[in-house]
């Protein structure tokens, strides 16, 4: 009998234990890491991912742009609100604000782990490879670029010596024994990198990804900019001048509202040079940009979209008589009884309400950019005066024949319109050092605090001594 | 051993076939219950002394064969209480037993098939009967439960029918891996909690009629619950359903129906008092309504005329009379072999709110069968389906009883050729008594809990026993936002599906042991338990609807979701336990499990939880055995280490995972895994005293414990600059002590008149001992040395008399308008000091009348809503609290609400040396208030027929009952409902109703 009840214990604990692996559980939905990125399409899959966190509303598919517009001096809260972008739009301290310290840098770890690792596949042609990386050194480029203006000085217009940058992070972290304390590196070791990603970006991409996945001419648009914000002007000239001529944009000319408004009611604009792409399945839904801009049929009494963001007097004042972009791109509305400009430049254009690719560099602004670079660099007015004008000519406006400092104020008044709601601006104006002279007051650049984001107190709270505030938080 | 055995199956045997002893006399009669006079079939008749056992049958009748020298006969049967009967000369015995719910004779199912007699106890149980739950008008056991255990507390936090409830055994003893305790059904381990993906809220226990059930277990300590290993550390609830008995097959009906209304609505102001409070702002901000900009203007006229202007009540067009009817048929008996319960039940409410309903229709099989005298099986089958209809829930502007509070009362409900208003002004778009008929919000929950167990008797000794079972659970959702409504316009209407399913299913293979010599009583079981879940599901979405009338995902112009998931766990667990008992005097217990789950990291795959436990009863010593009053008495003592599990499948793992799309791309996305992941870990002291005195008038427990959680599973945040924001690390330490008392009175009994007392209550404080890294505070809510779930914000120090401003305290006590971080203070915690109930019960003859009474106090609730409520007049575009009637208006008016200011809190103009004035309607003490209540939850009269004049209609009984539940509730907390945990936005508040009932038994 003993023997009997020993038998069947033994059985029984033998069966559901002999084999060690009785708890081993795959999941289906995910693969391991070491796995995931040994081939080029999973590193393809996470370079993808990349663009996707970009497209969210709290980076470019609306904040960056929105808090660039009322930031700064051109766009402003209704009477009527949803209470968005109201603490942005007063620059309210340590709350109104850029924040995207910590939805850039996931972002930046992925292009990391994408340049680590696409040169390790095997299955990868190198025209795949070359592809892969060249867009993950343009996206890195970029999220550094967007992180060095966002919260530190430009190299160029350092206050009180504070010439910090962001920590440079240039290697994957895929373990959590990787995980470091970083420091924040010198603004001008930010740029270095920024301007050596893209060099290379240039120099392995080509144009065949189209306008909605980075290529060449669009390593070389942001080039442009950057060399632009850095003051390096022969370089913003040479690379708009390329940018340019990778015939990847067509430049409208028609000088007429219909023509001006062609630029941004189609998919896909004739003059990006790189743009957002988003699918109908993809809406941002009520957190698009075209939601805060405007309501649904631009209808006041619509209660889909809030149409809170709408331009200041300052800037309404800057367009000129007969200017087309205001007719193209503003629509009059009352709104709760107040008169307001609803922005039409996102205006659904894939044909669903909410959605809208989000232009990101225009071939414009490559003109714009050269016409600045050849102001500054003195003697060549004629070249700038060229340049201004066809964005003058085709908003019509008369040829400018100023030349010097009102030229150079020409080309930069001419930005700020013609660029306005894209989310240029506050960019535009602490990159030069200027103060900001809002409708609702002025923030000064030599003194005010303001003029960089705080770094997140989440990211000050832990423990990292190498992580330092702001000047003034 | 070979001849014992054989020696006892004879005696086995032969008393069956009583009638061959030819020398003993045969005793007959009747076993009747005292409770309600009727026969009760199935006791267990002993003779004394000896292996002899008969049955009662289906009338109670009874016949023995008993030897001559025979002294007694035991009359056993569970839930009543042990009788022992001297035999006389008679051979006729007619034996009344009475009901022993209350005392610690009680037989508890304490998981593994493991019974044991209450005495016997060493750990800390909860024992609740089905009969204190049943008709209760709740659609889920758990919710039932409320206030009825020691230790056990329940919040119910939502007044949708079939809502999720919170239950936290001993405090909250985990920050993030949940806090749900086990629940196992007739051996099945059920999936808890709200399982549903869209719909607001749904509780995955609703699939059980509460009706079904026959007793619950609560295991609270290590001693009790040890032998579920890593997944006992919150408490594991054993649910035991109604099991046929031998006999004369028993049919009961129960129906009950009832109305049901909202428990309260929010006190808001109408018309005229929104009008005029609504122009003091602006007139305080702009210096007259003529200065203010044009749009306010405009705002301000478009209300009318204060005097003239109408008010449109919107809560009263989102509450009505809700319904609820219930029915259950069962019916129950057998034979010697096969004995089976079988029931099918109804349950219908229709909601307080408008759009929510609830609607279940099960079964349930229970069957027992004996095939030999040595193998037996049971099965339990419980096959439900229930449907939840819902609106928008929380604070979404489609949400009816938020939103209802917020809308300005000057906006129409509906135009005047009887159409909805949409265009409404203000903050809130929806017209919810529109979107509440025209939107859909559905879930559908279809339920299979099976179990299987085969007992094989080895030997008198041994029994092997096997176990298994399934739950199986599908929820289908779907959903429709119409496209006549502002959230459906813009898409031109929105439809979405998903269906979710669980496959659990568990294995229990157990040895048994149980062996009685001299005075040592030992009893062992040594098993191993098996686990398995997949969870799968599918969700799509898509908008373009041609017109309203289509509301199918096929009418869709565009797919804009097509998802699906799927996730699982494993787990093993061996177990052994063993129990002893000196003389039923000294009684000792230990258990160790040793548990593995796929959920663990690499390197802590595996586990051991330890507990033992010791017992000694008093009352059977001999320096007690004079003292009468002195029926029972046991000290008791436990020590051991449980594990929370409950922690993703896959949080140990480094993984990509597809996420994200780009131009029609599939994009994968990494996590950062730790392979050290594991259980956390709860070691629990426990000490109490349980008694029984004066012939069980007076019977209870008090009990302390002291239960410390380490290796809490915490998110350490991590730089962001490494692409990663946390890691989950098990690090952290917390603490929870407490008392608690459980008595049971019989305070009068006399000439049929019995008031009985129930009375439970829990005293409960919680700390936080230890963080990951140092640090000495988590998201603003748990710091070290604080009780968890703590509230730390400025203080409210009231308006200033002088210029109407808000004020707090600074961190020296002294008044500031702007307080800092630096003056937050630790204003009490979410967790209440001391909770129970008390139920007093009249009965006389067939009539009973029972109180219920459930009380919390000391926790504090974040008003959330009054954050909404309360703003002065600075947004326009809502309506307002009461309160807001007392705002400051002139200088000496002493009050707690600020001066209005339109558009602001204290505008720069009417602010003074530069001070800038914190919102006063911002997330500060002003709205945390005290969350103390006493409830009267339940009201039951009841009146069962007397037998004499069911005789001759063929009933065997019939009672009506008629109850009252959620009457009335003693506050101080100002928001809608007090019976919730933490902050109170946009929830739907209980409803209170009255049923009307009646029972009948075939």
């Amino acid at each position: 009998m003993k023997n009997k009840i020993i038998i069947i214990t033994l059985g029984v604990a033998l069966t559901l234990s002999s084999c060690k692996d009785v708890l081993d559980t795959e999941p289906r939905q995910s693969i391991s890491a070491q796995g995931a990125l040994s081939s080029i399409t999973g590193v393809k899959g996470l370079l993808t991912n990349v663009y996707d966190n970009i497209q969210a509303s709290g980076l470019y598919g609306r904040d960056v742009i929105i808090q660039s517009e009322v930031l700064s001096d051109n766009c402003r809260i209704t009477t009527v609100n949803s209470n968005r972008f109201i603490l942005e739009y007063n620059n309210t301290l340590r709350t109104g604000h850029f924040d995207d310290f910590a939805a850039i840098y996931p972002i930046i770890n992925k292009c990391n782990l994408v340049i680590d690792n696409v040169d390790k596949t095997t299955d990868g042609t190198p025209t795949q490879v070359a592809s892969v990386k060249g867009q993950a050194l343009f996206l890195r480029a970029w999220m550094y670029f967007t992180l060095a203006n966002e919260y530190a000085y430009n190299p160029k217009h350092i206050q009180g010596g504070f010439d910090l940058g962001v920590p440079l992070m240039l290697e994957g972290v895929s373990g959590l024994s990787q995980v470091t304390y970083p420091k924040r590196a010198k603004i001008g070791e930010v740029y270095t990198q920024i301007k050596n990603d893209l060099d290379v970006a240039i120099s392995i991409l080509d144009n065949t990804g189209g306008k909605i996945l980075a290529g060449k001419a669009a390593a070389q648009a942001l080039r442009s900019r950057v060399s632009l914000y850095n003051e390096e002007w022969q370089s913003a000239i040479d690379n708009a001048t390329l940018a340019i001529n990778s015939n990847l944009a067509t430049f409208v000319t028609t000088p007429t509202v219909a023509g001006y408004a062609s630029i941004f009611n189609q998919k896909i604009s004739p003059e990006s040079l790189f743009e957002l792409n988003y699918e109908v399945t993809e809406s941002l839904g009520t957190t698009s940009i075209q939601n805060i801009y405007q309501r649904l049929g631009n209808s006041a009494t619509s209660s889909s979209g809030y149409g809170d963001v709408v331009p200041q007097n300052n800037l309404l004042a800057a367009y000129e008589a007969n200017d087309v972009r205001k007719a193209a791109t503003l629509l009059a509305v009352n709104k709760g009884g107040e008169p307001v400009f609803w922005v039409q430049k996102y205006a659904g254009s894939s044909g669903t309400f909410s959605v809208d690719n989000i232009r990101i560099i225009r071939i414009s602004e490559m003109y714009l950019n050269r016409a600045e670079a050849y102001a500054r660099l003195g003697g060549q007015d004629g070249l700038a005066q060229a340049d201004v004008n066809k964005i003058r000519n085709r908003a019509g406006l008369p040829s400018t024949l100023a030349t010097g400092a009102a030229l150079l104020d020409v080309i930069l008044k001419e930005r700020r319109i013609e660029l306005a709601y894209e989310g240029d601006r506050w960019f535009d104006l602490i990159r030069r050092g200027a103060d900001i002279v809002k409708d609702n007051g002025t923030l000064t650049f030599a003194t005010d605090i303001r003029i960089l984001a705080p770094i997140p107190q989440a990211q000050l709270d832990i423990n990292n001594p190498n992580l330092v505030k702001n000047p003034g938080y | 051993m070979k001849q014992k055995l054989l020696f006892f199956f004879v005696m086995i045997s032969l008393s069956y076939c009583s009638a061959l002893y030819a020398q003993n006399r045969t005793i007959s009669g009747k076993v009747t219950g005292t409770d309600d006079g009727l026969p009760i079939p199935g006791v267990s008749v002993k003779v004394k002394g000896t292996n002899v056992v008969v049955q009662t049958k289906g009338e109670g009748e009874f016949s023995i064969s008993v030897p001559q020298d025979a002294s007694s006969l035991i009359f056993s049967y569970l839930g009543y209480t042990e009788q022992e009967v001297r035999i006389t000369g008679s051979t006729n015995m007619n034996v009344k037993l009475s009901p022993s719910s209350r005392e610690l004779s009680e037989v508890v199912i304490s998981g593994y098939g493991i019974k044991q007699s209450k005495r016997d106890l060493t750990g800390a149980n909860a024992i609740v009967s089905g009969k204190d739950i049943a008709n209760i008008p709740v659609q889920s056991f758990d919710n039932a439960l409320s206030g009825r255990a020691a230790g056990v507390q329940i919040t119910s936090s939502s007044g949708i029918p079939g809502a999720n409830v919170t239950v936290n055994i001993r405090g909250i003893s985990s920050i993030t891996a949940g806090n749900d305790p086990l629940y196992i059904i007739d051996g099945v381990e059920v999936i808890s909690g709200d399982k549903s993906r869209a719909f607001p809220t749904s509780n995955a226990l609703a699939g059980i009629n509460p009706n079904d059930i026959e007793s619950i277990n609560i295991m609270k300590d290590a001693a009790a619950a040890s032998i579920y290993g890593a997944q006992a550390a919150n408490g594991v609830v054993i649910i035991t359903t109604k099991r046929g008995k031998s006999g004369k097959t028993q049919i009961n009906f129960n129906a009950y129906g009832g109305v049901s209304k909202v428990i309260e609505k929010a006190p808001i102001l109408n018309t005229a008092e929104f009008i005029t409070l609504s122009r003091e702002a602006v007139i305080n901000r702009y210096g007259s309504i003529a200065l203010a900009p044009a749009a306010v203007q405009t705002v301000l006229t478009s209300f009318g005329d204060p005097l003239t202007a109408p008010t449109y009540d919107w809560q009263d067009a989102v509450y009505r009379s809700g319904a609820l009817q219930n029915y259950d048929l069962s019916a129950s008996g057998g034979d010697e072999k096969t004995k089976f319960f079988i029931s099918g039940s109804y349950n219908k409410q229709i909601g307080q709110e408008i759009g929510q309903d609830f609607k279940r229709g099960g079964v349930r099989f229970n069957i027992d069968h004996k095939l030999s005298n040595k193998i037996s099986f049971e099965t339990s089958l419980n096959l439900s389906s229930f449907t939840q209809n819902g609106t928008s829930g929380g604070t979404a502007f489609a949400s009816p009883n938020r939103t209802a509070m917020l809308m300005p009362p000057t906006n129409p409900i509906y135009n005047a050729d009887g159409t909805y208003n949409t265009l409404l002004y203000g903050g809130y778009p929806n017209n919810v008594v529109q979107t509440a008929e025209y939107n859909i919000t559905r879930a559908n929950t279809k339920k299979a809990i099976g179990n299987f167990t085969g007992n094989y008797q080895i030997t008198s000794d041994f029994k092997f026993r096997t176990s298994f079972s399934a739950d199986f659970s599908y929820i289908a959702e779907d959903g429709y936002t119409d496209p006549r409504t502002p959230d459906g316009a813009g898409v031109s209407g929105r439809a979405s599906v998903a269906s979710t399913t669980f496959k659990d299913f568990n294995t229990d293979q157990t040895l048994n042991y149980a062996h009685t010599f001299n005075k040592h009583r030992v009893s062992a079981i040594g098993g191993l338990s098996y686990k398995q879940e997949i969870n799968e599901g599918n969700n799509a979405s898509g908008t373009g609807f041609p017109s309203y009338q289509f509301k199918t995902l096929q009418s869709a112009a565009t797919p804009t979701v097509a998802n699906s998931f799927y996730t699982a766990y494993k787990q093993i667990g061996y177990f052994v336990r063993a129990d002893y008992a000196f003389d039923d005097k000294y009684l000792a217990s230990a258990t160790v499990r040793y548990d593995g789950s796929s959920k663990f990291g690499s390197n802590k795959r595996y586990g051991a939880f330890p507990a033992g436990s010791v017992g000694w009863r008093l009352s059977k010593e001999a320096f007690l055995s004079d003292v009468k009053w002195i029926n029972e008495l046991k000290l008791r003592a436990s020590y051991g280490i449980l594990g929370n599990s409950r922690i993703g499948n896959f949080d140990s793992r480094s993984l990509y995972q597809g996420a994200g799309d780009y131009a029609g791309l599939p994009g994968i996305n990494p996590t950062l895994g730790n392979d050290n992941l594991t259980w956390e870990e709860a070691a629990t002291a426990d000490a109490g005293i349980d008694f029984s005195l004066f012939k069980g008038r007076i019977s209870g427990g008090v009990g302390a414990f002291i239960k410390k959680t380490s290796q809490l599973l915490l998110n350490r945040n991590l730089p962001i600059t490494s692409g990663f924001a946390t890691i989950a690390t098990n690090i952290g330490k917390l603490e929870n002590r407490g008392i608690e008392i459980e008595l049971n009175t019989t305070n009068i009994l006399a000439g049929g008149f019995k008031w009985e007392t129930a009375l439970n209550a829990t005293f409960l404080r919680s700390k936080l001992l230890e963080l990951n890294d140092g640090l000495q505070s988590l998201d603003n809510t748990y710091f070290v040395g604080q009780e968890l779930l703590m509230y730390n914000t400025s203080k409210y120090a009231g308006v200033n008399p002088a210029d109407g401003n808000p004020m707090w305290y600074d961190a020296n006590g002294n008044i500031t308008y702007s307080p800092v971080a630096a003056d937050r203070q630790f204003l009490g915690s979410q967790l209440p000091k001391g909770y129970g109930g008390i139920t007093n019960t009249f009965s006389y003859k067939g009539i009973s009348l029972s109180a219920f009474i459930q009380y919390q106090y000391g926790n504090k609730i974040n008003n959330g809503d009054a954050q909404f409520t309360r703003r002065m007049g600075s947004t326009i575009d809502r309506n307002q609290d009461r309160s807001e009637l007392r705002r400051w208006q002139k200088p000496g008016d002493i009050t707690d609400t600020p001066k209005p200011y339109y558009n602001t809190g204290v505008p720069a103009a009417a602010q003074s040396g530069g001070v800038t004035y914190a919102s006063p309607y911002g997330a500060t003490g002003r709205f945390i208030e005290d969350g103390s209540y006493l409830r009267l939850k339940n009201i039951s009269f009841g009146y069962t027929l007397p037998s004499k004049l069911l005789s001759k209609t063929g009933l065997r009984n019939v009672q009506i009952y008629a109850q009252a539940y959620n009457l009335f509730t003693i506050t101080k907390f100002t928001g809608l409902d007090p019976e919730v945990q933490g902050t109170t936005s946009g929830i739907v508040p209980q409803y209170k109703n009255y049923t009307l009932g009646i029972q009948l038994g075939l």
